[in-house]
């Protein structure tokens, strides 16, 4: 026992002295550096309650994660037509974006949407002297939906991804990209200004989308590959397809595509045909009073470059036993504070021929040109900050069919999310 | 018309003689103080530019995967911190305005969003220490002290 006690007293002396070896200078050191690490997740957990409060999480059923995004836009027109001005709201639009990974290979991405439009009749044939321009009228209250992108997407590799359900087409520079937030100049350009319509080549479709990239040489080019085979809303027998081939110069920050499609466009019933009158020249018809296989050919080239970007597409389709069409779109914009851009925009469309009514009774159509069409644009945007963008945008627009030309003002805004 | 859009023309371009973000400078030989870190098994062999080219493509997330095949997790720093300002420049050579606008659009085409910005050196080093496929930037200094990580390259 008594050796116990002098072992017992001799450990207790050894450990100030133990303390003592040590340097006070690597102690303090430490002490700090626990110090910060304390202060930082102190920090880091404020931030976060701040930004969940008592507020609840929201979790998804099975998804690995769940992005949820949306905008929403309005445009307004002031249009200075050949007989009188008239100033009004074109369209306001709601869309949620939602997409949900739920493993390594499986997501999907859907974009319901809501909108009110009031069609700008721009100049109207029926009336050729008088009330040109004019709206058609809308109700708020029954807001029309659509379903723009809709669909399940596998993913093996970069190399290889397949989606199935309604998916885009790859077709166009700004067809392509779609969200209209995006967008330095609010309306798109005249062979795909009729929303999500196919006017020369489908902007969407119900089908099955098959894409992927590829690495070249070091792997700062690559190349981009698509093809996708499906049905139109208007025609859900009659198949279509294509494909865009694109380099994409990875130093350069420029793409250059190839692209190619085919199917089918439904003709409208006499009834129909007479109804796609009242909402015509935007400039042209939503869409073709004559059936008829089209076949197409185009180039898009996309060039982002500092403060500089250069979008460009031109298209020719076959249209059967009806005249071809040609598309041009040349648009630049130039970001000349980060917060704001000018623009110019050149649109040419030839949009063919089609069946126009010559006789109600006997119903009797002939074929007849639907006209060539020119639009120059100049417009700003600006940006207050990186989710909101402003844009007031000058058209001048030479009619199709008629020496008439038309100005109009454009005031669009996109809040997004 | 056209008198408005000289008029708009004339107050853009005065404009543009005022406040503007500086672009992206070109690299000047100075010492290295920031570093592009992966997990310590990232079996990358690239190196130099071709690294860098590979970083910026995974990080702006026009590609998805390393080139063995795995898919890549970026890690951002705050958009106003010297870090990212610097990989911003560097690495990405884009304006914050640029990049802005990138994620804008991107967001489109499958939804896809930017990477999860990470706060201090040493939670990326953290987070990419606990994940094979992850990568992050910060500071020279901390990505030495680290373990679990390598350096891709500096910066």
């Amino acid at each position: 026992m008594p050796k116990t006690i002098a072992l017992t007293v001799c450990a207790l002396a050894a450990v100030p002295s133990l303390a003592l070896a040590q340097d006070p200078d690597a102690v303090q050191k430490a002490l700090q550096d626990l110090r910060s690490r304390v202060e930082e997740l102190e920090e880091q957990q404020a931030r976060t309650a701040e930004r969940l409060g008592s507020r609840a999480v929201v979790q998804s059923y099975t998804a690995r994660s769940l992005d949820l995004g949306g905008h929403v836009t309005s445009l307004f027109t002031h249009m200075r037509g050949e007989n009188d001005s008239e100033t009004g709201h074109v369209v306001s639009l709601a869309e949620l974006f939602l997409r949900a990974q739920i493993d390594d290979h499986w997501s999907l991405f859907a974009t319901p949407g809501f909108y009110t439009f009031h069609g700008a009749l721009l100049d109207d044939p029926t009336t050729p002297t008088t009330g040109d321009p004019s709206f058609t009228t809308a109700d708020t209250s029954q807001a029309d939906t659509f379903l723009s992108r809709a669909y399940g997407e596998w993913k093996a590799s970069d190399l290889f991804v397949v989606q199935g359900g309604i998916v885009g087409s790859p077709h166009g520079t700004t067809n392509r990209e779609y969200f209209i937030p995006a967008r330095t100049i609010g309306q798109a350009n005249l062979h795909t200004r009729v929303f999500l319509a196919n006017q020369l080549y489908p902007q969407h479709l119900a089908g099955a989308r098959v894409s992927g990239k590829i690495r070249l040489g070091d792997g700062v080019d690559m190349l981009e590959y698509d093809a996708y085979f499906g049905t139109e809303d208007d025609s859900p027998s009659d198949g279509i397809g294509g494909a865009r081939l694109a380099y994409v110069f990875g130093d350069l920050g420029l793409s250059v595509a190839a692209n190619y499609g085919r199917g089918t466009r439904e003709g409208l019933s006499p009834a129909e045909i007479l109804t796609n009158v009242g909402v015509l020249q935007s400039p042209f018809p939503s869409r073709f009073n004559g059936g008829r296989d089209y076949e197409f050919v185009g180039i898009d080239v996309d060039w982002r470059r500092g403060n500089f970007i250069v979008k460009a597409e031109a298209y020719l389709s076959a249209e059967s036993q009806f005249d071809d069409q040609r598309a041009l779109s040349l648009e630049c914009s130039w970001f000349v504070h980060p917060e704001l851009a000018l623009s110019y925009r050149f649109d040419y469309y030839d949009s063919g021929s089609d069946l126009v009514v010559v006789s109600l009774t006997p119903f009797t159509t002939v074929e007849a040109p639907r006209g060539l069409c020119t639009e120059h644009v100049v417009g700003l945007c600006y940006d207050p900050c990186p989710s909101v963008r402003l844009r007031l945008d000058l058209h001048h627009n030479e009619l199709p069919n008629t020496s008439d030309t038309v100005d109009y003002l454009n005031l669009s805004w996109s809040l997004s999310f | 018309m056209w008198k408005l859009a000289t008029i708009a023309a004339v107050f853009v371009t005065g404009l543009a003689q005022g406040k503007e973000e500086p672009a992206p400078k070109p690299p000047t030989p100075r010492p290295a103080q920031h570093a592009v870190v992966v997990h310590v098994d990232n079996k990358t062999k690239e190196v130099g530019d071709a690294a860098k080219s590979l970083v910026k493509k995974l990080f702006l997330k026009d590609l998805s995967e390393w080139p063995d095949g795995s898919e890549a997790k970026a890690y951002a720093r705050d958009g106003k911190s010297d870090v990212q300002a610097a990989f911003r420049q560097q690495v990405l050579g884009m304006t914050e305005a640029e990049l802005a606008r990138h994620w804008l659009r991107v967001k489109s085409i499958n939804g896809t969003t930017p990477p999860k910005e990470v706060e201090t050196d040493r939670m990326v080093l953290k987070h990419v220490a606990r994940n094979p496929n992850a990568f992050g930037v910060v500071t020279l200094e901390a990505a030495k002290a680290a373990e679990g990580v390598r350096v891709l390259f500096e910066f």
